[in-house]
C-alpha cells in the first residue's frame, strides 16, 4: 500500500513529474558526459604515445610539437634539415630514431612520410607495438600502409592504388595525381592517432615533391614517377623525428644538447612533461565545465524540490487524511521522502542512460572529426560513488518537503484546508 | 476450573455491557494553541454513551475541530483527562494514539475526504491498511474487496463507479463513499467534522440518513459537528459546544 500511494499520486501528478525527472536526467546526463569526454580524452592523449624519450622539432612551443607531430593538430612552423637530424643522432646516448615529415594529406586523412624503424620502434598505450592486420611496411617508394580508420572509412584492400593531395585540407585541389600509390599493408587498430595515418616512405614524401617548389608545381616541369625513381630521393628536410634512448638517465642532458644546438633552432621535448603543460592549459576550461555542470545538476534538483514543495499545499488535505486514518507522522515523512530519493534515482538512471546512448554516436564523430577515442563504458567505480553520492544529497533535499510536511501534519491535525 | 474463568469473564462483559460504556468522556479540560493566548478551550465535563448519536454545533471558530483534535489524540491538552473507551487518551505515547486512532476511530471531514488518486474501492480500504483489527473485522468471507463493495452499495454508490478515481465522481458521491470509509471495519466511534456543509438540502438529508443508518447497523457512536442547527433533529442527543464550558 505504501508503494501504491507513492506510485499513484506521483502518477496523478506525472506532468509535473516527467518534467522534474526531465529536468534530473538532463543535468545528470550533462555531468557524466562532460566528467567522462575529459576522463576519456586525456586517459587518450596519454596513450598515444609511450616508449619515445624526446620528440624532436623545429624551435616552437612544446605544446605545439606535441600536437602536430603526434596528434596531427597543428602545424609545424618550419622543418628540420635532414643533416641536423643526423649529426644529433650520432650521439652514442641515442638507440633509435624515427623521422617524420607532414605535410599531404589524402581525402582528410593526413599524410605521415617516416621510415620502416617506425613500425619496430613505435610503441604506444601501454609499451605496445604496431601490428599489421594485412600486409606489411612499405618497401618500394610509391608503397602506402594505411592506419586501421583509414582502411575502413575509405574501404581500402591491400593493392588499392591512391593519390596523395598537397596540403591538408579535406578539398585538396592541388593533387599529387601523377604518382599514384599502392596500398601494401593496413595496420591493426591502435585507439590512437595511428588508426587515421596514411604512412608513406620518406623517399615517397620526396618523390611527390620533386617537381614541386614552395607548396606548387614547377610550370613546365613535369617529372613522372618512373622518371622520379632515377632521382635522388634521398630527404632534404623532415618535420620532426622521435628519439629513444638507451638510458632513460641522460634524457635531460641530450634535451639541453638539442635545445642549444648551434646549427639550427631546435626543441625536444619529454612526451610526458608536455602532456602535463597541456593539461595545465586546458585544466581551467576543464574545471569551469565541471563546474558548470555541477550547478546544472544542483539547479535541476532545486527544481524537483520546488515542484515537490508547490505540490505539498494541495498534498496537506492528503496528508490530514492519512493522518485520521491512523498514520503516523513518520509514514508521512518516509512517504515524501521516499518519493524523492525514487524521482532523484530515476532521474540519475535516465541521465545515464542518456550519456551511454550520446557516447554511442557521439563515439564515431569523435574519432573521425578529432581524432579521439573514447570509450562508451563510461560506467566505472567513480562514476558509481557519484550517483551515490548524488542520490543521497537528493534524499537529504528530499527531507526540506517531508518535513514541511510532517510539520504540517503535525500542526494541522485533521484541519482540511480547501 | 476452566469453565468457572470463562463464565466469569463474559460476566464481567456484560456487566459492562449493562452499565452502559461511556464512550467518550471528558472532565476539567484545558486546552490553549501554543503561541496564542487569546482563545482556549474548556471542558469541564462531557460524556457520550456507547451507542450514542451526539451533535455538536457552535459557531466557526468556536473550537470544535480543536475539541476533536484532542479527542482522537492528533493533539494533547495539558490539563484535564478525556478517556475514549476508557482508555486515557493522553497517556498513551504518540504511536500508541495513532494506533488507537487507526482501530476505533473513522473520520468523515467537510470535503476532500478521499485521496483522489486512488480509486473508490482503495479509498474505502485504506484505513484497513493501517489497523489489524480492522481488517479482520471487516473480511467478508475472506475478501477485503468484497466488503468494500457492499458497503459502497448500500451507501448507493453504483457498482459502475467503483474503480474510477474518487476525483471523477460528484462531492455529494464522494462524502457518501466517505461515510463507507469511515465505517469499514466497525469502529467504535465515528467523527464528522460538517460533512454537509459542502452538500446541497437534499444531498444533506440523504447523506445523514444513509450515515446513521450504517451506524446503526455496525453499533458505532457517532459525534457530529456543525454549525448548522437545523440537523439537530436528526440526533438522540444535541449540545453546543458554548454549554460544555
Ligand atoms: N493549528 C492551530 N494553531 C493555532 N491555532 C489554531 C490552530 N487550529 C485552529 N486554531 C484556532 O483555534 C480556534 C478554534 O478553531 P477550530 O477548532 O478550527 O474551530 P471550528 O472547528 O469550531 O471552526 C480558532 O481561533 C483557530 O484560529
Ligand atoms: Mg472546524
Amino acid at each position: 500500500m505504501f508503494y501504491k500511494l507513492i506510485f499513484m499520486s506521483l502518477w496523478s501528478r506525472r506532468t509535473s513529474i516527467i518534467l522534474t525527472v526531465i529536468a534530473i536526467s538532463l543535468s545528470i546526463s550533462l555531468l557524466f558526459g562532460v566528467e567522462h569526454l575529459r576522463r576519456e580524452a586525456k586517459e587518450s592523449f596519454t596513450k598515444t604515445i609511450s616508449g619515445t624519450n624526446l620528440i624532436v622539432g623545429a624551435r616552437s612551443g612544446q605544446v605545439n610539437l606535441l600536437l602536430y607531430s603526434i596528434f596531427h593538430i597543428g602545424n609545424a612552423t618550419n622543418n628540420i634539415s635532414w643533416k641536423s637530424y643526423t649529426d644529433i643522432i650520432l650521439d652514442k646516448n641515442v638507440e633509435w630514431s624515427i623521422p617524420i615529415s607532414l605535410g599531404d594529406s589524402h581525402k582528410g586523412f593526413r599524410v605521415m612520410g617516416t621510415t620502416e624503424i617506425y613500425f619496430e620502434k613505435y610503441r604506444y598505450g601501454n609499451k605496445i607495438l604496431l601490428s599489421f592486420k594485412q600486409g606489411q611496411k612499405f618497401k618500394n617508394v610509391y608503397d602506402v600502409v594505411l592506419g586501421s580508420q583509414v582502411a575502413k572509412e575509405l574501404k581500402y584492400e591491400i593493392g588499392q592504388k591512391i593519390v596523395l593531395s598537397h596540403g591538408i585540407g579535406k578539398i585538396s585541389f592541388s593533387k599529387h595525381d601523377d604518382k599514384p600509390f599502392e596500398v601494401v599493408g593496413i595496420l591493426e587498430p591502435t585507439g590512437t592517432p595511428v588508426d587515421r595515418k596514411v604512412h608513406i616512405s620518406l623517399a615517397g614524401v620526396e618523390a611527390i615533391h620533386i617537381d614541386w617548389q614552395h607548396g606548387a608545381k614547377i610550370p613546365g616541369l613535369e617529372i613522372s614517377a618512373e622518371d622520379a625513381l632515377k632521382h635522388d630521393l634521398k630527404p632534404k628536410v623532415i618535420t620532426a623525428f622521435f628519439v629513444g634512448l638507451k638510458s632513460k638517465v641522460v634524457t635531460f642532458s641530450l634535451q639541453r644538447k638539442i635545445n642549444t644546438y648551434k646549427q639550427e633552432p631546435l626543441v625536444a621535448i619529454i612526451p610526458g612533461l608536455a602532456l602535463v603543460e597541456l593539461w595545465r592549459i586546458v585544466a581551467f576550461v576543464e574545471n569551469l565545465l565541471v563546474v558548470i555542470s555541477a550547478f546544472v545538476v544542483v539547479t535541476g534538483f532545486i527544481g524537483m524540490i520546488t515542484t515537490l514543495l508547490a505540490g505539498l499545499n494541495e498534498r496537506r488535505r492528503e496528508i490530514a487524511i492519512l493522518r485520521s486514518i491512523g498514520a503516523k507522522p513518520s509514514y508521512i515523512f518516509l512517504l515524501l521522502m521516499v518519493e524523492s530519493t525514487f524521482l532523484a534515482t530515476i532521474g540519475c538512471l535516465i541521465g545515464i542512460i542518456n550519456v551511454a546512448l550520446i557516447l554511442t554516436y557521439l563515439k564515431p564523430l569523435l574519432i573521425t572529426q578529432y581524432g579521439l577515442f573514447i570509450s562508451a563504458n563510461f560506467i566505472n567505480t567513480y562514476m558509481l560513488m557519484i550517483v551515490g553520492v548524488i542520490i543521497f544529497v537528493a534524499a537529504i533535499l528530499g527531507l526540506i518537503p517531508s518535513i514541511v510536511a510532517y510539520r504540517c501534519s503535525l500542526k494541522d491535525g485533521l484541519n482540511i484546508r480547501a | 476450573m476452566v469453565c468457572y474463568k470463562v463464565t466469569l469473564f463474559e460476566n464481567n462483559l456484560y456487566q459492562n455491557k449493562f452499565k452502559m460504556m461511556k464512550t467518550i468522556e471528558i472532565s476539567s479540560l484545558e486546552f490553549q494553541w501554543q503561541y496564542s493566548d487569546s482563545w482556549r478551550l474548556k471542558v469541564t465535563d462531557f460524556k457520550i454513551q456507547a451507542g450514542e448519536n451526539v451533535f455538536l454545533y457552535g459557531p466557526s471558530g468556536s473550537g470544535k475541530t480543536t475539541l476533536l483534535d484532542l479527542i482522537t489524540g492528533i493533539h494533547t491538552q495539558e490539563n484535564g483527562s478525556i478517556k475514549i473507551l476508557e482508555k486515557e487518551i493522553n497517556r498513551l505515547s504518540a504511536k500508541e494514539r495513532d494506533q488507537f486512532r487507526a482501530d476505533h476511530i473513522g473520520f468523515i471531514f467537510q470535503q476532500f475526504n478521499l485521496l483522489p488518486y486512488l480509486n473508490l474501492i482503495d479509498n474505502v480500504l485504506l484505513p484497513c491498511y493501517f489497523s489489524k483489527s480492522r481488517q479482520q473485522k471487516s473480511m467478508i468471507d475472506g475478501s477485503l474487496k468484497k466488503a468494500a463493495q457492499e458497503l459502497l452499495s448500500s451507501l448507493s454508490i453504483e457498482e459502475s463507479l467503483f474503480g474510477s478515481l474518487a476525483s471523477q465522481i460528484s462531492v455529494g458521491q464522494q462524502q457518501r463513499v466517505a461515510i463507507a470509509r469511515a465505517l469499514i471495519g466497525k469502529p467504535e466511534i465515528i467523527i464528522a467534522d460538517e460533512p454537509t456543509s459542502s452538500l446541497d438540502k437534499d444531498s444533506r438529508d440523504v447523506f445523514i440518513k444513509l450515515l446513521l443508518k450504517q451506524v446503526e447497523k455496525s453499533n458505532s457512536t457517532v459525534v457530529f459537528v456543525s454549525h448548522d442547527t437545523e440537523l439537530a433533529k436528526y440526533f438522540d442527543k444535541s449540545i453546543s459546544i458554548a454549554e460544555l464550558q
